[in-house]
């Protein structure tokens, strides 16, 4: 199948070059692929931090690509190039036990990206994550989970024990999120970034809302316990509507009894 | 040279028929559960079945059951005095023996661990029935479901991922491939087996105390609140960690103590590595998470609260649980690597790449594993925990990397023999990259934050574990096959049903990546119709992947009873354990080898890494063997296994030729 | 197949039972570590008030006498005095039972409890102690057995070593036990 023995050397070099065209090729298609299909199809995103998350994956989709590919057209090109017949025992004529040049750049590459990816979108992602919470006088909303229900509050309104979450669009978010009973997890699938629930913690995630629109829209918008948390895990859901501020200061005023 | 120096021959003189040994075991094991559980009951007062009685009775009842096997013969009345004198019985019966056969007790294992796989795989392919409609609608009730989701989990990581390699093969060819006639301590290692059918028996028994509803992880408070069937959990998985943990010590002290003259630490195969360093991990970590399994009991039937919502620290238990479970994952994917660089230069007909490099990924990695434990909390740990977690997690892709370096490199230009093992290794290469790649979108923090908890993670372990583990496992099934049955198995029956695993792998969990992210939480019977379509078409790939596990079951077994027979050395492999007949006899080598060579040099530069020698005849070794004054004329007649003096600092070896 | 061990034989044969003694007691300690570490994130430094501070002196004196036995049950050993290694082996047994009674009255201190955040790590780590002791104890007594038959030279001295070397980490975990719960 191979056409080994003659002139080893000049056919190394042939099936590198083969693999080395075969690999860019399947790169651009790749990232062609992802750019077309994959980058504007995430589910609907509704909150500005949520962005980074969806940032975050597709810098990682992208960066990952020629990596698979590299393996896959080693494996690729092995099967199809190097194959023998099974009971062909005749050794490769190729038998280095190590290459410093391969090696080293191995080295190299792996460990850039490795650095690369802890900095950007790691440390970077999460610090814009974090800018959220120095917005001053964001709007307080406590979340109560326990098994199998979901209740908000709005101290600054009065507002107490709602089963549904209302926010407003453009402001910044902080849940306060608490549990009666065992760990849940605090999920809204539109807003990306998740927070458990402990038991005896009050955790916070501060999240601006960025989009109009409710459960009914789309079930992204909805809050959903995402940690098992026993048999009515999977009901455990809450209607979330993201209202402009006009439509929220009416609904406080009316849910808010006469404040 | 076993450290129990036991005459085979002595054993005989007590000799037991067929089945007796594990009937005896049955019958003390269930006395035991009965005596303790009835007193601890009467103690308290209670004629009911209590959980302390349940958990003093497993205690008893699982002691009567290792005595009941072999360890009252064995270990118990030769302590006191008595008689050292047990039957390891002939034929088929050994497998249903106290056996300290590494062979035996390795296809036991091996056995065992297919049949868990089998039923927790057939639990998956139940739920994922269920899966196609987002009501509950196949499983009565949603606690059924959640029992299903816990035992399939707990089996699949604490009886399969985590046994099969190490407990299967690794009891079966470390001393095979170390030229050692046995592991050190046989007795330690026949008792091992044997905690693993009373651990599996626990977790399968669970609905019988109600289940349990916290899934394989447990996380509390939920599980210290959880029905009963939650301390058959715990003391289920504490039973098979102490399988892992004695086969741990014989691997380790096997590897260290009896490699046959010539096999220095540099020439030590691949596998054996592999082995060793899992041993390692599991030496470490599984007491470590028998504590917090001890713990959790006493939570809840002690009056003790380390988990408790008031009073405990409830992520003190996730804290423990990963600090085993991320070395764990290693513990699962360092024996598939061995398996990779194993397979490949044999079937590449070319020496392995990068030998020393692969080593020094194994052992940085082995270091590196245990500080990476919080990536598997990120949504709910402290900030200051998120950027360390995140940065040692994505570092620890660089000695896997090396891994793929070692790979790659023996794979570019080998000349590939395209036979089933190779083609499940090659699946495997690139299943696993599929999971590792993932992983480095959850070690990110805010992708992280994005995917946990979602099917994007459900996808992401199946892929290192059933991509990269399970292949391997299936691999390694392949290609040791003519070699632990003596027979050969279908070839052509082996490639199909491999694409077709590989094929329904992908098309199973590959769209669980984008259900994740479309806001399919995990672990969930019921979830909006929107998710329907993608679940539908999980459920049809999957059944593709199950079909494709069971013609490699019939493969298999078809095989062992009627496949061609196979020679010795079927692949023209070059490790010890092609040096011998198929199956090994029981002392595996006529005389003990002596390794000239490291094992994976190939090309006509090669010379033979291993050889038998003539009985009788004990050839000189290239090195002088340096021996302690006074020893030299200590009988060291031929033919007898002698002990011989190592340079075990010698790292130089063949490898750096 | 009987394996015949010559002298050189014997010698690796002790050293793999010794270094596989030396595994366990890793293992072992990775019981132990955790459960002090739990010890300070549950319930920081310091104990309750009102915890018996004379219970673990006398336990500390146990445990110390039982090693100094076992100790001379190794010295009588190697001078193949069996009637007086059995004793000592015995009277080892006998103490780390004592020890292990020890614990038992420890945890009926009425200022301890269960459910607090020190009592609970105190009565595990105590309990695994004690259970250790209580398995020692036994196998001391088959050695005290063997010991009477004689059987105890050759390669049942390296037997004897490693149930010694146990005890010596017995007695170690013991003192840490000793520091982590009474003296920080």
């Amino acid at each position: 199948m191979t056409d080994q023995p003659s002139g080893p050397q000049t056919n190394a070099r042939r099936h590198l070059l083969w693999a080395a065209v075969i690999w860019l090729a399947l790169t651009v298609a790749g990232v062609v692929v992802v750019r077309l299909w994959v980058a504007d199809s995430f589910p609907l995103l509704a909150s500005e931090e949520g962005a980074v998350a969806d940032d975050a994956i597709l810098f990682l989709s992208y960066l990952v690509i020629p990596v698979f590919m590299f393996v896959l057209v080693a494996v690729g090109y092995a099967m199809a190039r190097f194959r023998v017949h099974p009971d062909d025992t005749i050794d490769s004529p190729s038998q280095p036990r190590t290459h410093r040049g391969y090696t080293m750049t191995w080295l190299g590459v792996t460990s850039a990206l490795a650095v690369l990816v802890i900095i950007h979108p790691g440390i970077t992602g999460l610090a814009e994550i974090w800018d959220a919470r120095d917005e001053p006088d964001p709007l307080v909303v406590e979340v109560t989970a326990q098994q199998w229900e979901w209740s908000f509050s709005y101290p600054d309104y009065g507002i107490e024990n709602r089963a549904e979450l209302v926010v407003p669009v453009g402001e910044p978010v902080r849940f306060v999120i608490t549990s009666e009973d065992v760990i849940h997890s605090f999920w809204i699938p539109a807003f990306r970034i998740k927070q458990d629930a402990v038991p005896g913690a009050t955790m916070e995630l501060t999240l601006t809302p960025d989009r109009v629109g409710n459960t009914g829209s789309s079930e992204m918008l909805r809050v959903q316990c995402a940690e098992l948390c026993g048999l009515g895990h999977a009901e455990m859901a809450a209607e979330v509507r993201v209202v402009t501020a006009a439509e929220f200061e009416q609904w406080t005023a009316g849910a808010g009894g006469g404040m | 040279m076993t450290v129990d120096t036991v005459d085979v021959e002595n054993r005989r003189t007590r000799p037991a028929a067929g089945l007796a040994p594990l009937a005896r075991a049955i019958l003390w094991g269930v006395a035991g559960f009965a005596g303790g559980a009835l007193v601890t009951a009467a103690l308290q007062g209670e004629r009911r079945l209590t959980e302390l009685a349940v958990v003093i009775g497993y205690v008893v009842g699982l002691a009567g059951w290792q005595l009941g096997i072999g360890n009252w013969d064995a270990v118990v009345r030769p302590l006191f005095g008595g008689s050292e004198q047990w039957d390891e019985g002939p034929g088929r019966w050994r497998y249903f023996r106290f056996n300290t056969d590494h062979k035996v007790i390795g296809l036991q294992y091996l056995v065992t661990a297919g049949v868990t796989f089998a039923l927790a795989g057939l639990l998956a392919m139940v739920m994922r029935s269920e899966l196609t409609i987002g009501e509950l609608t196949l499983f009565p009730t949603a606690q059924a479901y959640h029992n299903a989701i816990g035992i399939h989990g707990t089996l699949m990581v604490f009886a399969v991922a985590v046994v099969a390699i190490v407990g299967g093969f690794g009891n079966y060819f470390v001393p095979l491939m170390i030229g050692a006639e046995d592991m050190a301590f046989p007795r330690v290692n026949a008792t091992s087996y044997w905690f693993i059918p009373p651990g599996v028996l626990a977790i399968i028994a669970s609905p019988f105390l109600g289940g349990f509803q916290g899934g394989w992880t447990a996380y509390q408070p939920l599980a210290a609140d959880d029905t009963s069937g939650q301390l058959l959990y715990y003391l289920g998985v504490y039973t098979l960690g102490l399988a892992s943990l004695l086969t741990a010590i014989n691997v380790i002290a096997t590897t260290v103590f009896m490699r046959a003259p010539g096999l220095t630490w540099g020439r030590l195969p691949i596998f054996v590595w592999a082995m060793l360093v899992t041993s390692i991990l599991n030496l470490i970590w599984v007491p470590e998470i028998g504590a917090a399994m001890v713990m959790g009991v006493l939570d809840r039937v002690g009056g003790t609260q380390f988990f408790a919502a008031d009073g405990g620290l409830p992520l003190l238990w996730q804290d423990m649980f990963w600090l085993f479970g991320h070395p764990e994952v290693y513990i699962i994917m360092l024996t598939a690597w061995g398996l990779w660089l194993e397979i490949l230069p044999v079937m590449g007909r070319k020496t392995l790449f990068g030998y020393r490099w692969a080593v020094g990924g194994f052992l940085a990695i082995t270091l590196m594993s245990s500080i990476v434990w919080a990536h598997h909390m990120f949504s709910t740990s402290a900030d200051s925990r998120l950027i360390p977690f995140m940065s040692t997690t994505e570092l620890i892709s660089i000695p896997t990397g090396l891994v793929y370096l070692s790979a790659i490199g023996t794979l570019w230009l080998s000349r590939v023999r395209l036979t089933t093992p190779m083609l499940l290794i090659l699946f495997s290469m690139l299943t696993f990259l599929i999971g590792g790649v993932t992983g480095v979108f959850l070690a990110d923090v805010p992708a992280d934050f994005y995917a946990t908890d979602t099917y994007f993670v459900v996808a992401h372990f199946h892929y290192v574990i059933v991509g990269g583990m399970i292949f391997a496992w299936l691999a390694g099934l392949y290609y040791w096959f003519p070699k632990y049955t003596g027979r050969m198995f279908n070839e052509r029956l082996g490639k199909v049903a491999a694409w077709l695993l590989f094929i329904g792998f992908n098309a199973t969990f590959l769209p669980m990546f984008f259900a994740g992210l479309g806001g399919m939480n995990r672990r969930i019977a019921t979830f909006m119709p929107y998710l329907e379509p993608v679940n539908i078409a999980i459920s049809i790939a999957a059944a593709f992947l199950g079909i494709a596990l069971v013609l490699h079951l019939i493969n298999l077994v078809y095989s062992w009873a009627n496949g061609p027979r196979a020679g010795r050395n079927p692949w023209a492999g070059k490790t010890l354990e092609w040096e011998t007949s198929s199956p090994p006899p029981r002392e595996n080598f006529e005389v003990e080898p002596l390794v000239l060579a490291d094992f994976y040099g190939y090309g006509h530069t090669a010379a033979e890494p291993g050889m038998v020698p003539l009985p009788g005849v004990r050839p000189r070794p290239l090195e002088p063997e340096p021996r302690p004054a006074g020893l030299e004329a200590a009988g060291l007649t031929g033919g007898q296994r002698q002990s011989p003096q190592r340079h075990d600092s010698d790292g130089d070896g063949g490898a750096s030729r | 197949m009987t394996v015949s061990t010559g002298v050189l034989g014997e010698e690796r044969h002790r050293r793999v039972r010794l270094f596989g003694l030396a595994l366990l007691v890793v293992a072992e300690s990775m019981i132990f570590v955790p459960l002090f570490a739990v010890r300070f994130l549950t319930a920081g430094t310091g104990q309750p008030a009102n915890v018996d501070g004379v219970l673990p002196v006398l336990m500390t004196a146990t445990m110390v006498a039982s090693f100094v036995a076992m100790y001379g049950a190794r010295r009588m050993a190697q001078q193949e005095r069996w009637p007086s290694t059995a004793a000592a082996l015995w009277t080892a047994a006998l103490l780390g039972l004592v020890t292990a009674l020890g614990a038992g009255i420890g945890w009926s201190d009425p200022a301890l409890n269960a459910g607090s955040s020190y009592g609970g790590v105190f009565y595990v780590t105590t309990g695994a102690h004690a259970a250790h002791l209580v398995l020692g104890s036994a196998f001391l007594a088959g050695l005290a057995v063997q010991a009477r038959q004689g059987r105890l030279a050759g390669e049942g001295r390296t037997t004897l070593d490693c149930a010694y070397w146990f005890w010596a980490f017995l007695l170690i975990v013991w003192v840490a036990i000793d520091v982590v719960f009474y003296l920080v």
